[in-house]
């Protein structure tokens, strides 16, 4: 069946995720080029355009990493095709080189670079806010807050790039990418226009303009913040400013100004309170450059704001920096004056409480059963833990690389783990990895462990796909700087993580066109390394030799520990009908001793506490049989074939 | 299009149980009926087994979460994770439809915790429920010839109480639309709950 955001059909009414209604907007406004490199919450824009690239004729690929996709993204703009690079707030860090040598440029064609913001970490490892990035860019970012406008604002977004020649931010954040709204169909404006490379900046510019020699960069950059200077205005025309005044006194002195997600909680509490329209709103969809006239002709009407925004006091803090010279007497309120919290993302009961203290209103109190049933609840609730699925390979490969550490190095070693399920070692029981840092970081901090002094094996996990994104320069400089570092690349063939997209070495595209397979055993010893091996996890006895044979070696070594993902095989066996064998414990053998559980811990596996023995939760058993390799005792044995439910 | 009554609901339960799927299809089915809605999802980043919770708005609404103790409606597919839900979102007096089959976490299997008792989770529940429905939806599915569609009963369920303020025709629509497989079993399964919804004692 078509997907949704392909329908040439105006006016129709649609439940859109997010970041589906940004795929849409980027169909109707002639997106000819999309590049990505997935990471959450952003994943699925590229996703979806992947989808019906070839119906709507768009270019649409996953990149190595991001800023490989932004450069594509600069590319396809250079081209006279309007491009797109999505990715999560922090892997746009990737993107800063690529970012602060475009925005002097100037294209043709609109330059998007969507960044998906995560406020409260959902997701990621941190809760940085990338409209600071555009402002350190000294770009334009423009924040939707719904899902009407998620759609919409891309066009303007894309319009914007083009009228001032600069590269757009549209700064999402996880609340508008991974929530779904009605979204309101527009026009689709497909036209394929015949590709034209412009060299119009250093013909005409650069050099017709003499912009060369030492005082080139000043007025490079110079005519940049002219370009800056045009952009409220433009954005005002697109209707990105929107402002209710109240009608006579405010109720409080209060005017309201919000951007992103948290304008939904604004409207929403203004609306059960019965304020609507008695205090002033301004929603602002455009951040950056601040909007400085539209703000201050609002801010003029009142004796005290409350700033509403997700992420970093940022609004709140150049509304300061305005009010200073222009409205000393303002009274800002927001996430500076601990109206609302510094930290995490933003709520409906948050904004109320804000808005109840500053309007001397009663704050919303617990209901007394629901106090009863909190306390309740929190003795009864056990939590569920973060856990690699049943049949994991990760868990199959971290356990056996364990026991090679007892074997040879009297369970001395440092490990430094890497960005993706895999992630989870670090978690009981297999507490593998001591850290961990960015994508790729494994084996770049532990070439830094490895020389500074610690004799213990150093050893750095890796996945698949982000071997690809960040691994291989760390990995060169192990070879040129003799880092004897053991590299275990985590390799289930799939990017499982943000949703199974395919990586450089699945033989296959975004748009599931067949490719050319890059090994990453060719890389390794392309990158100089002499050691690489190549194991299947689940063949236990072989990866614990494999890692002996690894530490043992001197220089730095590869193991490849190489087996599909266990959810992505059973999706594939579902699909095809494939059977696969369920384990059991036999109760005669089971002496209790909990190894299975308590060291190896698959979810599929449990334990009786009153008959002492393990037992396999058949469900939930993918076959993968290393239960058998890690009882001590022989217990585990294949109990019956079966297709997958 | 503005509709002054707004309704809103928390399906909660455990990855893979289909809660996505199943705040999908009702958000569709409100958008079919010329509704406005907002759905969102909260999971961690595990791929199965961790909590999972959808939050359903309907009506004259902007945000996408529904706002502490102001649940309608808690739709539990697995009891702990309804005790969870109906804990933070239930509106006092709110109706908590659960599915009694547990799934337990890696604590419980290993003996690291135990499993609360069915009784205690009802008792708990009932102290800021006005109406709780308890089924074994697996069960019901499974009689429809469809085990995987727990889900999908539970939405019938909750239809079948006559809470949803759109007819029940939008949601078998939207079922045909984003069910790819097995289309008249899901019908089928939606229709075992609503009958039990529909005859399941008031409050």
């Amino acid at each position: 069946m078509q997907h949704v955001v392909a329908r040439d059909s105006p006016g129709e009414r649609h439940l859109l995720l997010g970041n589906e209604a940004v795929a849409r907007g980027a169909i109707e406004s002639n997106v000819e080029v999309a590049a990505a490199y997935p990471g959450t919450p952003s994943s699925e824009i590229v996703e979806t355009l992947a989808q019906v690239a070839d119906e709507v004729g768009m270019h649409v690929q996953w990149s190595t990493n991001e800023m490989v996709a932004f450069e594509v993204a600069i590319g396809g703009a250079l081209c006279g095709k309007r491009s797109l690079a999505s990715m999560k707030h922090i892997g746009a860090n990737w993107i800063m080189d690529p970012l602060m040598h475009a925005i002097y440029h100037g294209f043709d064609a609109g330059l998007l670079l969507i960044s998906a913001d995560d406020p409260s970490g959902h997701s990621s490892a941190n809760e940085q806010d990338n409209r600071y990035m555009a402002q350190l860019a000294e770009i334009p970012a423009i924040e939707p807050s719904d899902f009407q406008e998620a759609k919409d604002f891309v066009g303007h977004a894309l319009a914007l790039s083009e009228e001032v020649r600069l590269p757009v931010m549209l700064r999402l954040v996880t609340r508008i990418c991974h929530s779904r709204g009605d979204c309101t169909l527009g026009p689709m404006r497909r036209e394929r226009k015949p590709p034209r490379f412009s060299d119009d900046y250093y013909r005409d510019f650069v050099l017709g303009e003499g912009i060369v020699g030492p005082k080139a960069i000043p007025k490079l950059h110079r005519i940049q913040h002219e370009k800056l200077a045009k952009v409220e205005g433009a954005a005002a025309r697109m209707g990105l400013f929107r402002s209710e005044l109240p009608e006579g006194d405010p109720a409080g002195g209060l005017g309201i100004i919000a951007s992103s997600a948290p304008v939904g909680y604004v409207l929403d509490c203004l609306n059960s309170r019965g304020l609507r329209g008695r205090v002033g709103f301004l929603r602002l969809g455009l951040s950056v450059p601040f909007p400085e006239k539209t703000v201050s002709d609002f801010a003029s009407s009142f004796e005290r704001v409350l700033v509403v925004e997700e992420g970093e006091p940022y609004i709140e803090r150049q509304l300061a920096g305005l009010a200073k010279g222009s409205f000393p007497r303002l009274e800002i309120y927001g996430k500076l004056s601990s109206h609302l919290p510094r930290e995490g993302e933003l709520s409906l009961s948050l904004v109320d409480d804000a808005l109840a203290s500053l309007l001397g209103l009663e704050r919303r109190a617990v209901p007394p059963e629901k106090l009863k049933l909190m306390e309740l609840s929190s003795r009864l609730l056990t939590p569920r833990t973060l856990t690699m699925c049943a049949g994991c390979p990760h868990r199959a490969a971290y356990y056996a690389a364990k026991k090679a550490t007892r074997t040879v190095a009297n369970a001395k070693y440092i490990a430094i783990g890497d960005i993706g399920c895999y992630t989870l070692g670090m978690y009981p029981p297999l507490r593998f990895m001591q850290d961990v840092f960015c994508m790729g970081g494994s084996i770049g901090v532990a070439n830094g462990v490895a020389k500074s002094g610690i004799t213990d094996p150093v050893i750095a996990t890796i996945g698949d796909s982000t071997f690809y994104h960040a691994g291989i320069p760390a990995l060169i400089n192990a070879t040129f700087n003799q880092a004897s570092i053991k590299v275990m690349v985590l390799d289930n063939e799939v990017t499982a993580m943000t949703g199974y997209q395919p990586h450089p070495g699945c033989g296959e595209t975004a748009t599931k066109k067949p490719t050319k397979k890059v090994a990453i055993e060719d890389i390794c010893r392309a990158c100089g390394i002499e050691f690489v091996r190549i194991v299947d996890p689940y063949d236990f006895g072989s990866s614990v030799k494999a890692m002996e044979d690894a530490i043992r070696f001197e220089g730095p070594a590869v193991v490849i520990f190489r087996r599909i993902c266990a959810q992505e095989y059973l999706r594939r066996a579902r699909r095809q009908g494939i059977r696969i064998e369920k384990y059991r414990v036999d109760p005669q053998k089971c002496i209790g001793c909990r190894t299975c559980v308590a060291a190896f811990g698959c979810p599929a596996i449990g334990f009786d506490r009153e008959k002492k023995k393990a037992f396999v939760v058949t469900l939930d058993c993918v076959g993968c049989g290393v239960c058998t390799a890690v009882c001590p005792n022989g217990a585990f044995a294949i109990d019956e074939v079966r297709e997958v439910c | 299009m503005a509709l002054n009554k707004t309704i809103e609901i928390v399906i909660s339960g455990v990855g893979g149980q289909g809660n996505v799927k199943g705040a999908q299809i009702l958000g569709a089915a409100a958008v079919k009926a010329g509704l406005h809605v907002r759905v969102s999802d909260v999971f961690g980043i595990a791929q199965r087994g961790g909590p999972v919770l959808s939050h359903i708005r309907i009506g004259d609404v902007n945000g996408t979460m529904v706002d502490m103790h102001s649940a309608d409606a808690v739709v539990g597919l697995e009891p702990m994770e309804a005790l969870r839900a109906a804990s933070s979102f239930l509106k006092p007096g709110g109706t908590v439809i659960m599915s009694t089959r547990p799934i337990y976490p890696v604590e419980v299997n290993t003996g690291k915790a135990d499993y609360p008792p069915l009784p205690a989770i009802l008792d708990a529940i009932r102290v800021a429920a006005g109406r709780v429905i308890t089924l074994d939806a697996t069960e019901v599915a499974s009689c429809a010839g469809i085990p995987m569609a727990a889900n999908v009963v539970m939405l019938g369920v909750l239809a079948g109480t006559g809470m949803l303020p759109f007819a029940t025709d939008y949601i078998k629509a939207a079922i045909r639309e984003m069910i790819p497989r097995s289309v008249e079993e899901n019908i089928r399964a939606f229709e075992e709950g609503f009958s039990i919804g529909e005859s399941a004692p008031k409050g």
